[in-house]
C-alpha cells in the first residue's frame, strides 16, 4: 500500500469528525448528574435506537464477526441468534427496568439494586463487579481500534499512537457531553458503518466468486465442515449454541452501560417500539459474516482471523475506502467505549465512593467526580490495552458471562415483590464463582454448556430459595406467637 | 408498585416463538441442505428469523396496546 498518507488522513479525518460531534451534542447544555448519566430522561424513539444500536455494534461486530467465520465457521451464528433474542427480553424488561428506575430516581445499574433492596452495600457490590467486566470490554474495544487503524493505516501508524489519540478524543466527549454525546456520535458511526458493511458484503462475494451463491457453493466444497456446527471447532456443538444464545440474550440486557441506557428513555412505550425495529439492525451482521467466509478461500492461512475482514478489503479496494473502512471501524471502537468509560465513571463515584468513603458528598460533587474519573478510567484501560492483549471474543464471553449474573436480580427483583437482598447478593457470589471457576480453569465450555449458563442457573436457584427461605417461616412463626 | 402495562399471556406465548425458533431447535435446523436462496439454510434460517422477530414483537406490541387501551388508555 503506497497510498498510506490518504488513508491516515481519511480516518483521521472521521475520527477527528466524530469527537467534534460528540463534544458539540452536550455543549448548549448544563451538565448535571442526571442530564451528563442519563440524558435528562428525554430520550425519544430516535435517540434511544442511535445509544442502543452505538452501544451493541461495537468492534466485535466488526472484526469479531468476519474473524469467528474465518476460524470457526458456523459457530459465528450465535452472533445472529442472540440479537434478536436479547430484543425480546428487552421488550419485557426494559419498560419495567424504566419505570422502577425513574421511581427510584435511579442513573445506574447499581442506584437500581440499591434502592430495590435498600442496601447500599449490594449496591457498591454491584458497581465493583460492573467494573471489573467494564474494563477488559473497554480494553477489547481499544484493542480493536488499535487494530484496525494499524492494519488500515498499512502500519503507517502505530497501535499506540492510534489508541491514545482516539481515547484521548473519546474521553472530551464524554467529559462535555456525557450520554447526548455518545447518542450523537452514532449517527456518524451508524451511517458509515452502514454503507462499509453493505459495500464490503456485496462486492466482495461479487469479485471473488461472482455472488453469495457461487461462494457458498465453493465453500460447501471444500470446506463443509465449516458451514455447520461446531465449524471447525470440536466443542462449540448444539448445546453450546443453545445455552450461549439464551445466555447473551438474557445477559445483555443487564450490562450497565445497556441498563443505563433505558433510563434514558422518556417513556416505556419508546423502549418497547425501539426493541420492536432494533433486531433489523443486525440484518447487517451476515454481510461481516460473508466476507470472512470469503476470506477462508481468498486468503486462507492468516495468523489472525480478527483480522480478516481488512486484509480482504485492503487486497480489494483503493486506498481511500480502506480508510473510510479503518475511520468507521475506529468510530465503531469509540462509541460503545465512550458510553463503558461513563458508566465505570459513574459507578464509581456514585456507588462505591459515596457510599463507602464520602457519605457527605452531594449530587454535584458526585457529578464533578465522575466527570474526572473518566480520564482515570480512561488511562487504565489504555495501559492495560498497551501493556497486553488476548483475543478478542474470549474477552467478550467471559464478560458477557460475569456481567449476566446480575440478570436474577433485576429480573426478579422487578418482577418478583418477594425477592431479597440477601438472596440476590447470594447468587450473585454463587454464580460469578461458578462462572470464574470453570472458565478460568480452561473448562468452559462444561460438558459442552456454556459456563455462564451454568452459573446463571445456580444464581437464579439461589435467589430464589434464599428468598423464599426468609419468607416462608414467617407465617410461621406468625402462628407459633 | 403498579405497572403501567401489564404482560399478556398472549404477547409473552408470541415472545416465546423466536426462541423455539432460534434456540431450542438447533439441532433440527443446522445443515447446508436445502440451500435458500444460495445461503446453507442454518444461515438462511437464522436470518430469517432476524427478520421475523421485529413482527412477533410488534404483534405482541398490539396486543399490549389492545388491553392497554381498553381500560382507559395508556398516558402519554
Amino acid at each position: 500500500m503506497n497510498a498510506g498518507p490518504i488513508t491516515v488522513a481519511t480516518i483521521l479525518l472521521i475520527v477527528v469528525g466524530g469527537a467534534a460531534i460528540g463534544v458539540l451534542a452536550g455543549s448548549h447544555r448544563r451538565m448535571d448528574l442526571e442530564q451528563w448519566t442519563v440524558g435528562g430522561r428525554q430520550f425519544g424513539v430516535l435517540l434511544v435506537w442511535l445509544l442502543m444500536a452505538g452501544e451493541f455494534y461495537t468492534t466485535f461486530t466488526f472484526l469479531g464477526a468476519s474473524g469467528w467465520a474465518y476460524s470457526r465457521g458456523a459457530p459465528v451464528y450465535y452472533v445472529l441468534a442472540y440479537q434478536p433474542l436479547s430484543c425480546v427480553v428487552g421488550y419485557f424488561l426494559a419498560p419495567r427496568i424504566w419505570e422502577l428506575g425513574r421511581a427510584y430516581r435511579a442513573q445506574t445499574l447499581a442506584d437500581f439494586f440499591t434502592a430495590r433492596f435498600s442496601s447500599e452495600r449490594l449496591g457498591a457490590l454491584v458497581a465493583l463487579v460492573g467494573i471489573v467486566f467494564l474494563i477488559p470490554y473497554l480494553e477489547l474495544q481499544l484493542t480493536g481500534l488499535g487494530v484496525i487503524v494499524e492494519v488500515a493505516s498499512a502500519h503507517t501508524v502505530g497501535r499506540v499512537p492510534a489508541m491514545l489519540t482516539a481515547f484521548v478524543l473519546v474521553a472530551v466527549f464524554v467529559y462535555t457531553s456525557g450520554i447526548r454525546g455518545v447518542a450523537w456520535v452514532s449517527v456518524l458511526k451508524d451511517a458509515l458503518l452502514l454503507a462499509v458493511v453493505i459495500a464490503v458484503g456485496v462486492v466482495i462475494p461479487q469479485r471473488y466468486f461472482g455472488g453469495i451463491g457461487p461462494m457458498f457453493r465453493t465453500l460447501a466444497r471444500v470446506a463443509p465442515r465449516s458451514l455447520v456446527l461446531p465449524g471447525n471447532t470440536v466443542q462449540l456443538g448444539h448445546a453450546w449454541f443453545a445455552t450461549t444464545v439464551l445466555l447473551t440474550a438474557f445477559g445483555a440486557p443487564v450490562w450497565p452501560h445497556l441498563f443505563a441506557a433505558n433510563l434514558s428513555a422518556k417513556s416505556a412505550d419508546t423502549l418497547r417500539r425501539n426493541a420492536i425495529v432494533m433486531p433489523l439492525y443486525g440484518l447487517t451482521i451476515p454481510l461481516v459474516i460473508f466476507v470472512g467466509f470469503a476470506a477462508t478461500v481468498v486468503l486462507p492461512g492468516l495468523r489472525d482471523g480478527d483480522l480478516s475482514m481488512l486484509a480482504l478489503v485492503a487486497k480489494t479496494f483503493p486506498a481511500w475506502v480502506l480508510g473510510i473502512v479503518g475511520g468507521a471501524g475506529a468510530l465503531t471502537a469509540m462509541v460503545p467505549s465512550a458510553v463503558l468509560i461513563l458508566s465505570a465513571a459513574t459507578l464509581f463515584m456514585k456507588n462505591v465512593v459515596r457510599p463507602l468513603l464520602a457519605p457527605a458528598l452531594d449530587d454535584r460533587g458526585v457529578a464533578r467526580g465522575a466527570r474526572w474519573t473518566v480520564f482515570v478510567v480512561t488511562a487504565i484501560a489504555l495501559g492495560l490495552a498497551i501493556r497486553g492483549s488476548s483475543t478478542l471474543v474470549a474477552l467478550l464471553l467471559i464478560g458477557y458471562a460475569g456481567v449476566a449474573q446480575f440478570l436474577p436480580g433485576v429480573l426478579l427483583g422487578a418482577f418478583w415483590s418477594r425477592t431479597t437482598m440477601r438472596g440476590v447478593a447470594c447468587g450473585l457470589v454463587v454464580g460469578l464463582a461458578i462462572v470464574a471457576g470453570l472458565m478460568l480453569s480452561g473448562r468452559d465450555p462444561y460438558r459442552g454448556l456454556n459456563a455462564g449458563f451454568l452459573g446463571l442457573c445456580a444464581n437464579f436457584a439461589c435467589v430464589f430459595l434464599v428468598s423464599a427461605a426468609a419468607w416462608v417461616p414467617a407465617p410461621a412463626r406468625a402462628r407459633a406467637g | 408498585m403498579r405497572s403501567t402495562a401489564r404482560i399478556s399471556r398472549a404477547a409473552l406465548l408470541l415472545a416465546v416463538v423466536p426462541f423455539i425458533g432460534l434456540d431450542l431447535t438447533v439441532a433440527w435446523w443446522d445443515r447446508i441442505r436445502p440451500t435458500v436462496a444460495g445461503l446453507p439454510f442454518n444461515l438462511a434460517w437464522v436470518i430469517g428469523w432476524t427478520a421475523l422477530t421485529p413482527l412477533c414483537l410488534w404483534g405482541a406490541h398490539r396486543l399490549d396496546r389492545r388491553r392497554v387501551a381498553d381500560p382507559g388508555g395508556e398516558g402519554p
